[in-house]
């Protein structure tokens, strides 16, 4: 489904002016045969977000959420939902693309953060489709699952998304080099409702983020193990090592700090397990779930120490 | 086949009998009112933010209270062909998941376990869980099993109340009087969402005169949650939340018209957590909860019930497990949805709760999904332990699964 948003197809696109205004990108009346807007749209900004989600907002929130713009479209008796968000940036609509079940491109230059413009982020499921592109990210739900209007839906995605010009990959893609991550593990993390999702590491600013974006997920060794790993970079080394020194200081009380050194730390946690945290150049890399305690330096993760 | 196992796998002995069970509930009470750490807990109560839950331990208990007739039973009714989307056609099978479950919780036919619970003369609330409209949200075919079973056993359909604290979210998840002829759907609070979106100036579809929520003498002035966090003062708030003080007031509907309940939530995530019995029921009855999701999250699923209001009223609850979702949760996110074919049957949401939680970590790390086990995230079973809600520890639960 990679193709659905590229140039070839924005021919179809009769009704989308090329604006990224939100309105420009709800398609009419009209955009498959027989089917209609039912209702208007509706619009939910910051103040209102829950009034839409009932429970789970926080996480949006948190991304970086400007507006979300809800329409419903039917034709006799099959319906479909269209949720389009507005986020703050591209990272914040991967983060929350990636949230909802949303999978990487095939296209793996630009998921590697690789030269050229970014890939189609499209997610096909009969009864939903995820999507994004730039700032904006669209789910259309179809909760029969009815396969007949996969077509809809496609035509939805492409009517609403295909408008926008391709961007670059965001930032945090090529930071992270997502390479040796376990497909569908990656997930985005800008403060604590993400993070605590994964691991509880202490309280506030844990990371140092102060508004940028983490990465976590599975992370597979050379010898074919697998840790969790959680992985920020900062904007030079000085805010990498006080991010450390700050990730230290706030450690929660169920983990034990048992070796500490330049540049990181081991810790084990309330299950016995071993975590790690160590700078490597402008980058903080932490590693949970460790069976054994880590050594001082190198390892597969930490060849250079 | 009927595997009766516990949960470290060994051939388990009868669960604690109800008897045993308030025994050592009133103990734990005691412990608790005294201030001293019970028996009962793996780790001392952390330190809890002040709410009004000693008020509702200090009400003598029914014998319908929780954990209810059968404290730590949990029956999974698992079968494999039931249809996993879209199936109407598939309310036969849910019906022999239920009623087999059913036999198997109480030891006796479906029909006979009515009485257990039910008089033809009860008013029952059925609340679901309509977030997540078609894909995640409780399923019609689910709701219409249980009423058909009430409905079988003497009890008037007009004797039947399906209820949401919001009462839009209803119909989009099927909930219907053309589907549903004769029973009564209802929100405890209605909302004009217009307002709220900021779309016109005129409050007044939510605001009386006296600045008081048109949905405010729906709810019970005299019974009450109260937790010493206060909600944000504006007109979103309000609007939303009906109140927005310190207090979170029960629906009218449950204090004084309902006299049982059977709850019906549905198996899913709600980020690293779970949003099943527990939470169904506590955040479904009360207002002015946005307030408690961030400091309170998980202990409000435990107080909540504690009070009479739903403790001595919640008589049966049947998570709906036909599909679940283990990540992207408390939203509908698809690509996590999958067909689980179960029905998990009890009348103690605290053991429900616990085996469910227990199965969700296990799907989680199965499909790659990092899971953050702290105790945080389970502590809340043990406080609802202590305060004799339900039998959460895997040791003394008795976890019955079932293929049908």
């Amino acid at each position: 489904m990679g193709f659905v948003l590229s140039a070839a197809c924005l021919a179809f696109a009769g009704n989308v002016s090329g604006s990224d205004e939100p309105d420009h990108m709800i398609p009419l009346d009209g955009f498959w045969e027989g089917w209609k807007k039912d209702g208007a749209v509706r619009r939910f900004g910051p103040s209102d977000l829950t009034w839409h989600i009932n429970g789970g907002a926080e996480l949006v929130l948190e991304f970086g959420f400007e507006a979300l713009f809800v329409q419903h479209y039917s034709r006799g008796d099959a319906d479909l939902s269209f949720e389009l968000y507005r986020m703050s940036g591209p990272e914040a609509s991967l983060g929350l693309y990636l949230a909802r079940g949303g999978a990487m491109p095939d296209s793996g230059a630009g998921r590697a953060g690789g030269a050229g413009p970014e890939p189609d982020w499209i997610t096909a499921n009969p009864s939903q489709w995820l999507a994004r592109r730039g700032p904006y990210f669209l789910t259309i739900e179809n909760p029969e699952g009815d396969r007949t209007l996969e077509p809809v839906m496609e035509a939805l995605t492409r009517l609403s998304l295909g408008g926008l010009a391709p961007g670059q990959p965001p930032p945090i893609l090529g930071q992270a080099a997502l390479r040796e991550w376990i497909p569908g593990s990656v997930r985005l993390f800008r403060g604590p409702v993400a993070l605590e999702a994964a691991y509880t590491f202490g309280t506030g600013d844990v990371f140092g983020l102060s508004g940028g974006f983490g990465v976590y997920g599975g992370w597979r060794h050379p010898d074919g193990s697998v840790v969790t790993r959680f992985h920020v970079s900062y904007a030079d080394e000085t805010r990498a090592a006080a991010a450390l020194d700050s990730l230290r200081a706030r450690l929660d009380p169920s983990l034990r700090l048992i070796d500490d050194f330049e540049g990181g730390f081991v810790f084990s946690d309330y299950a016995g397990e071993y975590g790690d945290a160590r700078l490597e150049g402008q980058s903080l890399i932490v590693r949970v779930h460790l069976m054994e305690k880590p050594v001082q330096t190198g390892g597969p993760d930490h060849p250079e120490g | 086949m009927h595997d009766r196992k516990g949960e470290n796998g060994s051939e388990s002995t009868k669960g604690p009998d109800r008897r045993a069970f308030l025994k050592a509930a009133g103990l734990a009470g005691a412990a608790l009112v005294l201030g001293r750490p019970d028996s009962l807990a793996q780790n001392p109560a952390p330190e809890r933010i002040a709410t009004n839950v000693a008020d509702a331990l200090k009400i003598p208990r029914t014998r319908f209270s929780l954990p209810g007739l059968y404290p730590g039973r949990v029956v999974e009714s698992r079968a494999a062909d039931v249809p996993a989307a879209g199936g109407m056609s598939g309310t036969e099978r849910v019906s022999m998941l239920f009623e087999k479950g059913l036999e198997a919780l109480t030891g006796r036919s479906a029909d006979a376990s009515f009485g257990l619970f039910f008089s033809p003369d009860d008013v029952v609330g059925i609340k679901v869980n309509p977030v997540g409209a078609g894909l995640i949200s409780t399923r019609p075919e689910t709701v219409e099993t249980v009423i058909a079973w009430l409905a079988r056993n003497g009890l008037p359909k007009s004797n039947i109340v399906i209820w949401d604290r919001f009462d839009y979210m209803l119909k989009d998840a099927g909930f219907t009087q053309e589907r549903f002829p004769g029973v009564a759907i209802e929100g405890l609070q209605t909302m004009d969402e217009a307002a709220a979106e900021g779309k016109k100036a005129d409050h007044s579809g939510w605001r009386l005169p006296d600045g008081t929520h048109v949905s405010a003498g729906r709810f019970d002035p005299d019974r009450f949650y109260w937790a010493d966090v206060e909600a944000e003062k504006d007109d979103a708030t309000l609007n939303q939340h009906v109140f927005n003080g310190r207090h979170s007031y029960f629906g009218k509907l449950v204090t004084s018209r309902l006299t049982k309940i059977i709850n019906i939530p549905v198996f899913k995530n709600c980020g690293n957590g779970i949003s099943m019995a527990t939470k169904n029921i506590a955040y479904g009855s009360i207002c002015n909860t946005g307030r408690l999701h961030k400091p309170l999250f998980f202990d409000v699923c435990v107080e909540v019930p504690a009070f009479p209001v739903i403790r001595d009223k919640l008589v049966l609850n049947v998570t709906d497990g036909l599909n679940g979702q283990y990540d992207g949760g408390p939203e509908a996110a698809a690509a996590f949805i999958w067909p689980m074919n179960t029905l998990f049957i009890g009348t103690d949401p605290f053991a429900m709760d616990s085996v469910c939680h227990g199965i969700m970590v296990a799907r989680r790390k199965a499909m790659g999904v990092t899971v953050n086990e702290h105790p945080r995230f389970t502590e809340y079973f043990r406080h609802a332990e202590r305060l004799g809600l339900g039998v959460t520890d895997p040791g003394r639960r008795e976890h019955i699964r079932l293929e049908v």
